[in-house]
């Protein structure tokens, strides 16, 4: 059984950028075990054989400036200046 | 005009001019205003004068009112995916499966309720409320497109889009008593869908009979250069073989592990064997066919769609579109504060998920035994298309569900889509209808599997069966 730490828990939250309340800890803990216990049927999988990967092909497009415009899409952020998105800082001075 | 008529019944009343496209919207928006209260399917309804606008034109669908999942893009239209996260966030373009859907002249009347971004299998997972089921509104419709699948269940549109990602659109086809086809991966284009899990995701829609199914996949069909894994083929016509006789030396195969599991209730193991001797007095050769690596479906898409979902959703943090949460101190804090007050219960724990079997440690154990496995599983498949034309089991394990039953037990609401999820993650076509009712008047339904690109057999086939029936001319109590 595998199981999950309150600090493992923290950690996978911090790698997918989400803050969780202390209630949703537990939970989220309990949950993932269960989860993860039952993709754990995938070890008892013996493969007979080796089998081909699923076959992957680059697809291209001719590389052609068509035009586009910008606006409708920065209209739909939460902050923008004209041209750019609008963000909090990065760097403290 | 009355209730339930079908796709192919509204064409031909059009063309005797029995009725008009605006008495037609008319009559449909007002079912909708009259059922939407208690079946909460529709997020939003389109003004009549901007549909006239947008949506009446020419095409084999000219005048066919329909709704649309709501997260597939149209433009300027709200497009939550159920999520607070998008809450205003209103699409820049058309979906390509909604420019084939105008073209052919498809009217759209609204967008409908989901779970959100997809994940889950009862509609109670959307920031929009739970989603009822017309044939009992104690129960779930089945999800994620649950609010499609309760519309056209309730005749409140003659079809709707749906996406299905691994059950999506089958199992509330199932749960509601309706047609609900999953495409050849690729056939129909992904371009302007909010992706999920990329590499199964696909549009697809909901009809109350086969031939109307055949007729809106028609519409979607067609390569689309827009999307890199849109299959090069032509568009199709999937009604002109509809003769209501099988193919001709028509094998299908049962999968035999599906009457052999414990999971199947006793109902429908019945209506499936049923459906099985009705196929062979029709002429089809039945053949019994195990598939012992379908079992590990499930666990393989757990680990492949939680990964593709949490690489996905990062797109999610506010920058771009959707919400954004206020008073934040610095970038990290927004994108962290803007994703917790954005996201419901299920996501987070899905890109949890993902991101440990994704992480450098993990990797090994589960994504690349995931992968592994789906290559044994289309290899499992493939063996079987030797042999016979089509499989064939039940859609679902048990009819719909009640509202909260599963809702804290994410195994036991996944093991829903034990039959959906394996030709998924291999990209075969599956198409599910309607075979029974249950003591309790509940919806049981049949699926036909096929190998890539057997849509046109699978439909042949379906057809006929189902115009031996009457399952598709039964409808949900109270929406006569």
């Amino acid at each position: 059984m595998t199981d999950f730490s309150r600090k493992e828990v923290l950690e996978l939250a911090e790698m997918s950028s989400l803050k969780l309340e202390e209630n949703e800890i537990e939970w989220l803990r309990e949950q993932l075990r269960k989860t993860i216990d039952y993709t754990h049927q995938l070890d008892k999988f013996k493969s007979k054989e080796e089998h081909d990967a699923v076959k992957t092909i680059n697809v291209f497009r001719e590389d052609k400036a068509i035009q586009s415009n910008s606006a409708p899409l920065l209209a739909q952020s939460p902050k923008t200046n004209e041209t750019y998105f609008v963000v909090p800082k990065i760097l403290d001075k | 005009m009355k209730p339930f008529m079908t796709i192919k019944e509204l064409l031909y009343g059009i063309e005797q001019k029995q009725f008009s496209v605006e008495e037609i919207v008319d009559f449909y928006q007002k079912r909708i205003e009259k059922h939407n209260p208690t079946l909460n399917a529709f997020l939003e309804q389109f003004s009549t004068e901007s549909i006239k606008t947008e949506f009446f034109g020419e095409g084999f669908l000219a005048g066919i009112p329909g709704a649309i999942k709501n997260n597939v893009s149209i433009k300027h239209r709200r497009i939550t995916c159920g999520s607070k996260i998008l809450e205003n966030y209103k699409a820049p373009y058309n979906a390509t499966a909604i420019e084939r859907l105008r073209k052919s002249g498809g009217i759209i009347l609204g967008t409908t309720n989901m779970d959100e971004f997809a994940m889950g299998s009862s509609g109670e997972f959307s920031a929009y409320g739970d989603t009822k089921n017309p044939w009992d509104t104690q129960r779930t419709p089945g999800g994620s497109s649950a609010g499609s699948a309760a519309a056209v269940a309730a005749g409140l549109v003659p079809w709707a889009l749906g996406t299905e990602t691994g059950g999506s659109v089958r199992q509330p086809a199932a749960f509601c008593g309706l047609v609900g086809l999953y495409p050849t991966y690729g056939l129909f284009s992904r371009y302007g869908l909010v992706a999920f899990a990329s590499s199964t995701d696909q549009p697809a829609p909901f009809t109350k009979t086969v031939y109307d199914s055949a007729l809106v996949a028609s519409a979607l069909s067609g390569h689309d250069p827009k999307d890199s894994t849109s299959l090069p083929e032509p568009t199709k016509n999937f009604t002109k073989n509809l003769d209501g006789k099988l193919p001709s030396k028509l094998t299908i195969g049962v999968i035999k592990d599906s009457l052999e599991s414990d999971n199947v209730c006793d109902e429908i193991k019945g209506c499936f064997e049923q459906s099985i001797k009705h196929l062979e007095l029709l002429g089809a050769t039945i053949k019994y066919v195990s598939l012992p690596d379908l079992k590990y479906g499930i666990a393989a898409y757990f680990v492949l769609g939680y990964a593709e979902a949490a690489s996905n959703l990062s797109r999610f943090d506010g920058t771009f579109y959707g919400e954004r949460a206020k008073s934040v101190d610095n970038l990290i804090d927004m994108y962290v504060k803007t994703r917790h007050d954005g996201f419901g219960d299920e996501v987070k724990r899905r890109i949890l998920m993902g991101n440990y079997a994704l992480s450098s440690s993990h990797k090994k154990d589960y994504y690349e035994k995931a992968t592994h496995v789906r290559c044994a599983i289309r290899a499992e498949f493939d063996e079987a298309f030797k042999h016979v034309d089509l499989l064939i089991s039940p859609t679902t394990a048990t009819p719909a569900f009640k509202l909260g039953e599963l809702k804290q037990d994410p195994i036991a609401m996944y093991l829903n889509d034990y039959f959906n999820v394996p030709n998924c993650i291999t990209g075969m076509p599956a198409l599910s209808l309607p075979c029974g009712y249950t003591s309790e008047n509940l919806p049981m339904g049949i699926q036909f599997i096929g190998p890539r690109l057997s849509e046109e057999i699978i439909y042949k086939t379906a057809y006929a069966y189902e115009q031996s029936t009457n399952h598709h001319l039964i409808h949900p109590k109270g929406y006569e």
